[in-house]
């Protein structure tokens, strides 16, 4: 397959009407390392998302209707493993993840592959990172962490940072079926189930007024959980 | 006697059964089904005090209570069904909708890549 990149590590976005942001996002990867390629998934935007790609060194993937980000995500990673990427990074289009985190994340995997499958990043593993997040958010979080220990016994600090590395092996397992915004849940799920080893890292999230425009709606919560209890009820 | 409305209901509980059957296909034993049903249904229509007894035996009460909550039943079952097909649905459409995104994304790279492969 005609797959365009030696290098090792790949970094996934997941972008749904992001013209504002998407290139400077980019950059800011670039900037901070050479060493990965960025696979932009344009998750059928109504605005010039992909246009503001075009003729950069980003891969772009658009899906042909909006399907959401956990769909988006997927076809990120798909893409990524039959291209044969060593590491891959999931990191939010906003731009409030920090690049600089993002590499010491895959550097982290890289130096213990042997003993570990993904890195989860965390907000709340320093307390300079935890006074950027706003308290309802705090509050919000917490609760999810509580939850996701109940479910899944894994012991984490932050539950739904789109900040992670993942190895060639743990993409090969997370294998995202939720469409919205319950992925995040999901991959936690996955992670479990398939006993995969990780380690958590701490990220400095730059709240701005553009991605809590953009970002999760603490009301949401209720849907993600709805979905869940579904996919559960399934099983 | 019959009443133009009992005449008008059974017409109707036949005329949805025809378009059903003539739009959608059926395997032998739903049709069947639903025929033994359209039958119970004008029997009922033609004779409403049957469907009262029938209340009063299994404890309902009146005729017209046992019909809503037979309604209530099928119309949630109805909904179930059709949300899981929706789920199927989505689950296809989405490994769809994928695949198209990364055969383009590969085309595009295999255009981009042809000079060198010449």
């Amino acid at each position: 397959m005609p797959y365009p990149s030696p290098r090792k590590t790949a970094v996934v976005i997941a972008a749904f009407n992001e013209e504002r942001v998407i290139s400077d996002t980019c950059e800011s990867l670039w900037n901070a390392s050479d060493s990965w390629d960025v696979i932009v998934v344009d998750d059928g935007s109504t605005d010039h998302t992909s246009d503001q790609l075009k003729g950069s060194r980003a891969t772009l993937i658009r899906h042909p209707i909006n399907m959401g980000q956990g769909a988006a995500l997927q076809t990120g990673l798909t893409y990524a493993l039959r291209a044969g990427y060593h590491e891959i990074l999931t990191f939010d289009a906003d731009g409030q993840h920090s690049p600089k985190d993002a590499l010491a994340m895959r550097d982290l995997l890289r130096k213990n592959i042997e003993s570990c499958d993904l890195v989860i990043g965390s907000r709340f593993l320093t307390s300079a990172d935890k006074a950027q997040v706003p308290a309802k958010k705090q509050f919000v979080l917490k609760l999810a962490t509580w939850f996701t220990r109940l479910s899944t016994g894994l012991a984490l600090t932050d539950t739904h940072n789109g900040l992670r590395a993942l190895s060639h092996k743990a993409a090969q397992r997370i294998q995202i079926t939720q469409n919205g915004m319950a992925h995040a849940s999901e991959i936690l799920d996955l992670i479990a189930k398939h006993k995969l080893r990780f380690v958590e890292h701490p990220t400095t999230i730059h709240y701005t007024e553009y991605s809590m425009a953009k970002g999760q709606k603490i009301s949401n919560s209720v849907n993600i959980l709805w979905d869940l209890f579904t996919k559960r009820m399934k099983q | 006697m019959t009443s133009p409305i009992q005449l008008l209901l059974i017409f109707g509980t036949f005329a949805g059964l025809w378009i059903y059957f003539s739009f959608f296909k059926t395997v032998t034993r739903s049709r069947f089904a639903l025929m033994g049903m359209g039958l119970l249904a004008a029997y009922f229509i033609l004779h409403p005090e049957a469907l009262s007894r029938v209340a009063r035996h299994i404890g309902v009460g009146r005729g017209t209570d046992l019909l809503f909550y037979l309604s209530l039943l099928a119309g949630s079952f109805v909904v179930l069904n059709l949300t899981g097909k929706v789920a199927v649905l989505e689950r296809e459409r989405t490994v769809l909708a994928r695949e198209l995104a990364l055969l383009r994304t590969e085309l595009e790279h295999s255009k981009f890549e042809a000079p060198d492969r010449a």
